[in-house]
């Protein structure tokens, strides 16, 4: 709901948001231009009475004095030779020519662009318009973006998802402060063009009706005009020459009012109004011009914020075309009450959708008949089929995804018990805190209601293809049927790797772990860009799901570098064990921005398991700084398996690691990788009371064990891994 | 020129004849205002009358909706406030660059031939003030009835 609240607006106003967005960045410059190009100082001690008679007394016919925002004092006037225009020196009185306009071509046709589009008042409904949606996707972006952080405290956590995803996210969290005020002004002053807020400008002091039209005083005489700081005037009108009718007319941050040119009295007055007061600031804070440079400099931090909204807009754009042109096509649906299976899907981004409907089509391909929905559309009637399967990502921290977010009170408000046998299947990344949390709070809830349960609660970890095969074998003999559920997310454009090296501590039977080098495609360098710690996808012959391996080089280093462990009926792994150099593979990058080092100087503690030590000597060999890094890794046989040794006592050398501990379980010590992080507690305990970052890589039982030390280890201190995780300080890239 | 002037001079004369047959006590006027171009937003405009000691006499149009801004119409604005007299029916949005408008009023009889004139004021926004930027006799029977501005209005003309 909130969602199409978001994209709707968004999408129909985003050309003219954008075109707004430019000429008002273009804008936002001005006011620091105009203060660093030098309005003169302003004299404050002088008064509007003097500097007013020192004009006057040196240029003929002067009709006005304007003191513009920046401080910059003009006079206009009338003699011989027609109209004249000068800027003046507050100290001296003197004029030298000024432009005949002060704002050049270009930064007047931006204003009138972003005043009012050129369309006269239809424009400048239109620009109002804008601002008032502008205000409304920050609002409902802003509640969005806390909704996907998993809570406030979560905001300045790293953003995840495609770049489109990650740019979207990662600029609004950048200009949402700016976007807000800007909309709200622009919104303000809009409204008060067309007199629906007040800017004041109908409380003006009522004009003199009688004056005392002797002859006039010289203007430094005049005692009203004596009163004003020049620092406070806006404008003061002359009275026309030789009119004794005539009066002064002043507008100061004081207010307005009219001066007798021969008494210098103050005939009529008028307070600025609350409401004129108000517009002041609300002009001030949009346009940057009258606070100085703070409110110069204001203007540029606005004006940065607007150059993100084209951004906004495209990523906006393309992220809801992806969303739309994956969404599920539910035509090959059978009637919900003639179903003997219902399938219900709760998704964010469409992937979930993408999995249900290969399930759908495996169970109609065995003579099942399936209807496949939303998760928020479930009644009393989908409850009565024979099975209930329910697919479900998590939103955040545990919440539920867009296509679900009504089901758990609608399964409460079931009238009646629900019949059907439950199988919950979780999609979710072991990485964020709360994995799969909504999954298993829905079959928490589905369970209570009274539904039996098919089959126990599973999970996939990041769309993991080979999980949901394993799942669909369960299913299959939960059902008696024969399911060949094969479902491949759609995955990046991939590319011809040759292999260059391959090395191995033995070349024998039991030597299972072999670091492998691939020369980098011919293609341009930018379009292969990656890290050590970012993952290589490769799909073995004769399959069609890949496998991901951790990178443990970077695309600078020119080369590929990945670490394989042979199953014994692995696929992939014993393809890849066989290959000689000069063997080809398909493969393509998939990057893996949750699992990097923070960056600076602080201390890096890596713990791993096996081939999850390939990051950690990527990281290791690009550690040019000297940061304190300390190494925790665990194999099983010392002679086979320490695969890296070599280069990682020459980092120990050269100071790129800082300490090493390896553990082996067939060794003679028979030592896991938690043993030794337990040995150095008291080392571990400091440096993450200095902020160290804790990063984990390998299998599943290794990670948890890990947790379940460094949770003691943290226990003094006060906080635990999940605390960490919440910081970005507890990495972990399980397998 | 002299052809223009020529032209004027019959156009008025035809005027003046259809005048002296309608014995109604109020003619319909109409003046045409037309713009240069100038830069700067739209221009606030007043087309306005003044007894024959010059002294204002009534609104004939206000072209430009800010009352803030109003105050920039300067012998208008004067002469309206001293006057106390409301701005009704007669304003409308200001006028831009290179337009033109036009004004129908209704001005009696006792005006014209009588010294009254109409004034034209104009006002751009950080640009330029110009109190009767340009001036017209109410003269049906004199030739002149269309006169240069000296700022934003290019010409002002009167059909009676």
């Amino acid at each position: 709901m909130m969602r199409t609240l978001h994209s709707a607006p968004g999408l129909l106003i985003a050309l003219l948001i954008s075109v707004l967005a430019v000429s008002g960045a273009f804008l936002a410059v001005q006011p620091g231009l105009d203060l660093a190009v030098g309005a003169p100082t302003p004299v404050t001690q002088h008064s509007v009475a003097l500097l007013a008679d020192r004009v006057a007394s040196q240029q003929s016919g002067v009709e006005r004095l304007s003191r513009k925002a920046n401080g910059t004092i003009i006079a206009y006037g009338n003699n011989d030779t027609g109209n004249w225009k000068a800027i003046i020196d507050p100290a001296t009185g003197l004029g030298t020519p000024a432009p005949e306009t002060e704002t050049s071509a270009l930064e007047a046709f931006m204003l009138e662009l972003h005043r009012s589009l050129f369309l006269g008042n239809r424009g400048r409904i239109l620009t109002g318009f804008s601002a008032f949606i502008l205000l409304a996707l920050t609002v409902t972006g802003t509640w969005l973006l806390v909704k996907r952080c998993g809570g406030v405290g979560n905001y300045f956590m790293p953003t995840t998802g495609t770049l489109s995803q990650r740019l979207h996210i990662g600029i609004g969290k950048l200009t949402v402060a700016g976007l807000l005020l800007s909309s709200v002004t622009g919104l303000y002053m809009s409204l008060a063009t067309f007199d629906l807020a007040p800017d004041g400008s109908n409380m003006d002091a009522p004009y003199p009706a009688n004056v005392a039209g002797t002859t006039p005083r010289p203007i430094a005489q005049l005692e009203a005009l004596q009163q004003i700081p020049v620092l406070h005037l806006r404008e003061l009108i002359f009275p026309f020459a030789g009119d004794t009718e005539d009066v002064f007319a002043f507008n100061s941050s004081a207010g307005q009012g009219y001066v007798d040119q021969a008494t210098g009295t103050l005939i009529s007055f008028a307070p600025n109004s609350f409401g004129q007061k108000l517009y002041e600031t609300v002009y001030m804070l949009h346009t940057g011009q009258g606070g100085g440079w703070l409110s110069a400099i204001l203007a540029l931090v606005l004006g940065i914020a607007a150059i993100g909204l084209p951004v906004l807009s495209t990523t906006g754009a393309l992220i809801w075309w992806k969303r739309k042109s994956t969404a599920p096509r539910l035509s090959n649906n059978d009637p919900v009450v003639s179903s003997d299976t219902i399938i219900l899907v709760g998704s964010q981004g469409n992937a979930t959708w993408g999995f249900a409907e290969a399930l759908r089509n495996a169970l109609k391909a065995r003579g099942q008949k399936v209807h496949l929905c939303a998760m928020n559309d479930v009644s009393y009637e989908h409850c009565q089929a024979q099975n209930l399967l329910v697919l479900t990502s998590t939103y955040g921290d545990g919440d539920a995804p867009a296509s679900a977010d009504k089901f758990l009170g609608k399964i409460s408000n079931l009238s009646g018990p629900g019949n059907a046998r439950i199988a919950v299947l979780g999609f979710g990344d072991t990485r964020f805190p709360d994995f799969c949390g909504f999954a298993k709070r829905t079959e928490a809830v589905l369970i209570k209601k009274g539904f039996p349960l098919l089959m126990e609660f599973n999970t996939i970890n990041q769309q993991c293809p080979q999980s949901f095969r394993g799942w669909g074998a369960k299913l299959s003999s939960a059902l008696d049927l024969e399911l060949a559920l094969n479902h491949l997310p759609q995955q990046p454009k991939s590319h011809e790797w040759k292999l260059t090296e391959i090395i191995k501590n033995k070349e024998t039977e039991d030597a299972d772990i072999a670091v492998l080098r691939f020369a980098l495609p011919q293609t341009p360098a930018k379009s292969i860009a990656f890290e050590a710690g970012d993952l290589i996808g490769i799909t073995p012959p004769g399959d069609a799901a890949p496998r991901f391996y951790s990178l443990a080089s970077a695309s600078r280093d020119g080369f590929v570098e990945i670490c394989v462990k042979r199953h014994r009926n692995g696929l992939c792994s014993t393809h890849l064990h066989s290959l000689r150099p000069g063997a080809k593979i398909s493969g393509f990058i998939k990057t893996n921005p949750l699992f990097r080092p923070a960056s600076g100087s602080g201390a890096i503690i890596m713990i791993g398991a096996g081939t999850g030590m390939a990051p950690f000597a990527g990281f290791a060999r690009h550690n040019r700084i000297k940061r304190p890094m300390l190494l925790f890794w665990g194999g099983r046989n010392p002679g086979t398996d320490f695969i890296y040794q070599q280069q990682i006592m020459s980092c120990l050398q050269k100071q790129h690691l800082s300490r090493v501990k390896p553990a082996f379980s067939q060794g003679p010590k028979r030592q896991y990788v938690q043993d030794r992080v337990a040995e150095d507690a008291q080392i571990i305990r400091a440096q993450i009371a200095n902020g160290a970052q804790i990063m984990v890589c390998g299998g599943q039982a290794m990670a948890t064990a890990v947790r379940a030390t460094i949770d003691q280890i943290l226990l003094p201190l006060g906080i635990s891994v999940s605390l960490l995780k919440q910081q970005n300080r507890y990495l972990e890239d399980v397998y | 020129m002299n052809k223009l002037f020529t032209s004027v001079a019959i156009a008025a004369s035809l005027c003046a004849a259809i005048i002296s047959v309608d014995q109604a006590e109020a003619k319909k006027v109409t003046a045409t205002v037309n713009m240069k171009s100038f830069r700067g937003p739209p221009a606030y405009v007043a087309l306005y009358l003044t007894k024959p000691d010059g002294q204002f006499h009534s609104t004939v149009a206000v072209r430009g909706g800010k009352q803030k801004y109003r105050r920039h119409l300067r012998g208008w604005f004067r002469g309206v406030s001293k006057s106390g007299r409301p701005v009704d029916g007669v304003s409308g949005a200001s006028v831009g660059s290179g337009r033109s408008f036009e004004v129908q009023a209704d001005i009696a009889d006792a005006l014209l031939n009588a010294g009254y004139k109409l004034h034209v004021d104009t006002a751009v926004e950080d640009v330029a003030d110009y109190r009767g930027e340009a001036t017209l006799e109410l003269n049906p029977d004199k030739s002149q009835a269309s006169a240069r501005g000296k700022g934003f209005v290019k010409s002002v003309t009167i059909s009676h």
